[in-house]
């Protein structure tokens, strides 16, 4: 009978044990809106959570809200938030749009359309962004997400080791062009043959600015691109921005400057450079200084100068997922985001004291004895990944004391896309799409890294391009581009 | 004839009341089974669906066998079946045989502590992630730095070369997985009655044609049912294997690129709920269908060792 008794209570035990997550969720707060933001630097969960229960002390008397902080390490990103897009578990999310990702949320219905709640905001919120901007997160003339405040596009440049530099007398910042660039790479190598002589920005991607290459994700499509200043749609493996920037890099791939594992390699271009494993990465850059941010490294003059794809005007969006449960707070939440320097500040840099100080002449800076590496909450070196730095407190290491003021001068000397504005609908050529991907991963980073040269790859490529009726579709593409120019 | 059956469902239900206990400790796995694998299938509606994030499963629009289509509308259609089936068939084979061997050789080590150091050994890359494989691999491939370069004084760039790669996913999945299976196999050597090999060595068998006419008989059902396990599968991949150890390196896609691996960038690239459920969809008919084709020869060959 103690037996049978056991069983029973066992069996119940493990019954009601399968019921508890189920209980546990329905128990959440309706008044809480989850915030997903993309990690770019270290956080904590003791951190985390201190900065979340100040935000939300600070929300609950000002907008009767509270906020759930949800960081999620960049690499993963776009996936977590993908599947989280399913349920209503994310409320107000960031979300990448630089492979022309807008439209494929837009098309699966995974963003709410803010349209409505844009045109009745306040003032302060709508004339925050420019129209460029407007655009840039519009579908149809619809709106499905707030831009993130940051200058237009960026220019290219090479971050170098500074001791390596100094060693050899070099002047960073008279280096203006790939072939100045390529003169100090055969220098450095020679001098040290031990180390890496260029290395990619990021894993096996030499460099994530195209301002150095080509115009990119015309349409807001994956496979349209132009050389720069022109509107003629080619392959991008037959603009003359890549194959120019290919040829050098088999070159140098040739003469080992750059590392022969680039297709392999897994680490930062800037952490190899500052740890001095490495001399030089390229890099896209922007109006602060990455000499600033990486140490022991230099940043060239530029190499390129500042332009902007179709896509790289507002590449990080913030906008409510279509599954949202509280869409109104949200929108609340979203709202504050750009207009409450005060929720912005502690969201972006922290406590102030505890993870960042005010210095006397009221810029921000880290507290004495912290610096990126041991900041427990990584917002501080991480402002890029938030929705407007322009409302947050100067930094010390900025070269600008107003930065609205730097931002708009900035915006008008970039070189904007000729095809701004012009989308392209693929949401019925999902297999081509596909196709044209799959084909692109598989050459694109080899012959950027230089690892196989592209002269020798291009009639093959071309045949494969026929083959998934590559150029039948650009031919559309661009009939649409030239019809909407002509109509602009 | 009624009361028959109602006499017989009386008897039932005593049965269920006088061992309650059983039937209540089969209630947790019941609700398991049912929550995770029965009620979820209805979700491969979604493969016949046009799935919209907003609408949800049931609200969106049906769309015939459109998601179906991305499988076979594609250049990449016979590749990736070609590599999906290809490497199943090879692992199923020299993971099989390998596994074998190296149950016998242990059911012939005599010391005790040896035989559990090995099964222990054999045991630890089945556990090791194939994250931190893909790591041990650049280990051994890497151009500058690679165990292979640098004890051969060459430096082939192996993440650019396809011809290595079937043979080196070969080589990994067989040490990752052997020691596992092994161990199945070896458990059923240990079962395999001893008095059979006490009566073969009387009749002056050799120790080889012990193996061959005592044990590798006593292995057969269990060959069969690893056998059909595996066939049932041989429409999935190893994704971390083919994704994860090759760096995703673009040149190696022709050698790479399994069903699995084809839907993941497909749906990193489109968020395609629709395409994704279709792929599983038909990954599972397919090895469905293999396991009853599969089971049905066996039948006819060995009614005995057929699953069911």
């Amino acid at each position: 009978m103690k037996r049978k008794a056991l069983a029973g209570i066992l069996a119940a035990a493990m019954t009601a044990g399968l019921m508890v997550p189920a209980a546990a969720v329905s128990a959440a707060d309706a008044t809480t809106v989850s915030l997903w933001i993309p990690t770019l630097a270290n956080y904590t969960d003791e951190a985390v959570a201190e900065v979340e229960e100040a935000i939300n002390a600070y929300m609950a008397d000002k907008y009767g809200v509270q906020v759930d902080l949800q960081y999620i390490e960049i690499g993963n990103f776009e996936k977590a938030v993908n599947l989280a897009m399913t349920t209503d578990e994310v409320d107000v999310t960031c979300y990448f749009t630089d492979n022309g990702q807008l439209a494929t949320y837009v098309a699966n219905g995974q963003l709410l359309d803010i349209t409505d709640y844009f045109e009745n905001a306040s003032d302060e919120l709508k004339a925050t962004f420019t129209e460029p901007e407007i655009i840039a997160s519009s579908m149809n003339g619809r709106m499905y997400g707030l831009v993130r405040k940051y200058q237009y596009g960026g220019n290219e440049v090479a971050v170098l080791n500074k001791a390596i530099a100094e060693e050899l007398g070099i002047d960073a910042k008279s280096i203006t062009t790939m072939d100045q660039l390529e003169e100090v790479l055969y220098q450095a190598h020679e001098a040290h043959p031990e180390i890496y002589t260029l290395v990619p920005q990021s894993a096996a991607e030499m460099t994530w600015g195209w301002a150095a290459v080509c115009d990119r994700g015309i349409g807001l499509t994956a496979y349209a691109y132009a050389d720069w200043g022109t509107t003629e749609l080619k392959s991008v493996f037959e603009t003359e921005g890549f194959t120019e920037f290919c040829g050098y890099m088999s070159k140098w791939y040739a003469d080992g400057l750059i590392m022969a594992d680039a297709l392999s390699n897994t680490m930062e271009g800037s952490s190899m450079v500052t740890a001095g494993s490495a001399f030089c990465t390229l890099h896209n850059a922007d109006i602060d200084p990455l000499d600033a941010l990486y140490p022991n490294t230099v940043e060239t003059g530029e190499i390129a100068p500042p332009r902007a794809e179709s896509i790289a005007i507002g590449n990080l969006q913030y906008g409510i997922s279509a599954n949202s449960a509280h869409p109104d707070e949200s929108f609340t939440v979203l709202q504050a985001l750009y207009t409450d320097p005060e929720f912005a500040t502690m969201l972006s840099y922290g406590l102030e004291g505890k993870h960042y100080v005010l210095n006397e002449n009221g810029r921000a800076e880290y507290p004495e004895g912290m610096t990126a590496e041991n900041e427990p909450y990584g917002g501080f070196a991480a402002t890029a990944a938030y929705p407007d730095f322009l409302i947050l407190p100067v930094k010390e290491t900025a070269l600008y004391e107003d930065a609205k003021a730097t931002v708009e001068a900035w915006d008008d000397t970039v070189e904007v896309s000729a095809s701004f504005g012009f989308f392209y609908d693929t949401t019925e050529m999902t297999d081509f799409v596909t196709a044209y991907m799959n084909l692109q991963d598989k050459y694109l980073n080899a012959v950027m890294t230089g690892s196989v040269a592209l002269e020798d790859i291009l009639p093959q490529i071309k045949g494969e391009l026929e083959s998934i009726g590559f150029y039948e579709v650009l031919a559309d593409t661009q009939a649409a581009l030239d019809a909407y120019l002509a109509e602009k | 004839m009624k009361q028959k059956a109602k006499a017989k469902t009386k008897t039932s239900w005593k049965s269920v009341f006088r061992h309650w206990e059983l039937y209540a400790m089969m209630v947790p796995g019941l609700i398991y089974l049912i929550v995770n694998n029965y009620i979820p299938m209805a979700g491969l509606v979604v493969a016949f669906k046009n799935y919209n994030y907003k609408e949800g499963i049931w609200g969106s629009a049906w769309c015939g066998l459109k998601n179906f289509k991305f499988l076979f509308g594609t250049r990449d259609a016979g590749l990736m079946i070609r590599n999906t089936l290809g490497y199943n068939l090879v692992f199923i084979i020299t993971g099989t045989v390998f596994a074998i061997v190296v149950a016998i050789v242990l059911n012939e080590i005599r010391a005790a502590l040896p035989k559990k150091i090995y099964q222990v050994f054999i045991l630890i890359p089945y556990l090791i992630s194939m994250v931190v494989v893909s790591y041990i691999a650049f280990a051994f491939l890497s151009t500058d730095a690679g165990f292979i370069n640098k004890t051969m004084g060459t430096r082939t760039n192996w993440y650019m070369t396809q011809k290595y790669w079937p043979f080196i996913f070969v080589i990994i999945n067989l040490w990752k997985s052997f020691g596992y299976n092994s161990i199945i196999y070896y458990a059923t050597v240990i079962g395999i009655d001893s008095s059979l090999y006490e009566a073969a060595v009387v009749d002056g068998a050799s120790r080889w044609q012990r193996i061959w006419h005592v044990t590798l008989p006593g292995l057969r059902p269990t060959i069969i049912t690893m056998t059909l396990l595996a066939v049932g599968r041989v429409f999935y991949s190893d994704f971390g294997l083919f994704y994860q150890v090759p760096q995703n390196s673009g040149l190696l896609y022709d050698v790479t690129t399994t069903i699995d691996v084809y839907v993941y960038k497909g749906l990193m690239l489109l968020n395609d709920v629709g395409r994704s459920a279709a792929a599983g969809f038909f990954q599972s008919i397919c090895g469905f269908i293999l396991v009853l084709t599969a089971n049905m020869v066996v039948n006819k060959v060995d009614k005995d060792n057929a699953l069911f």
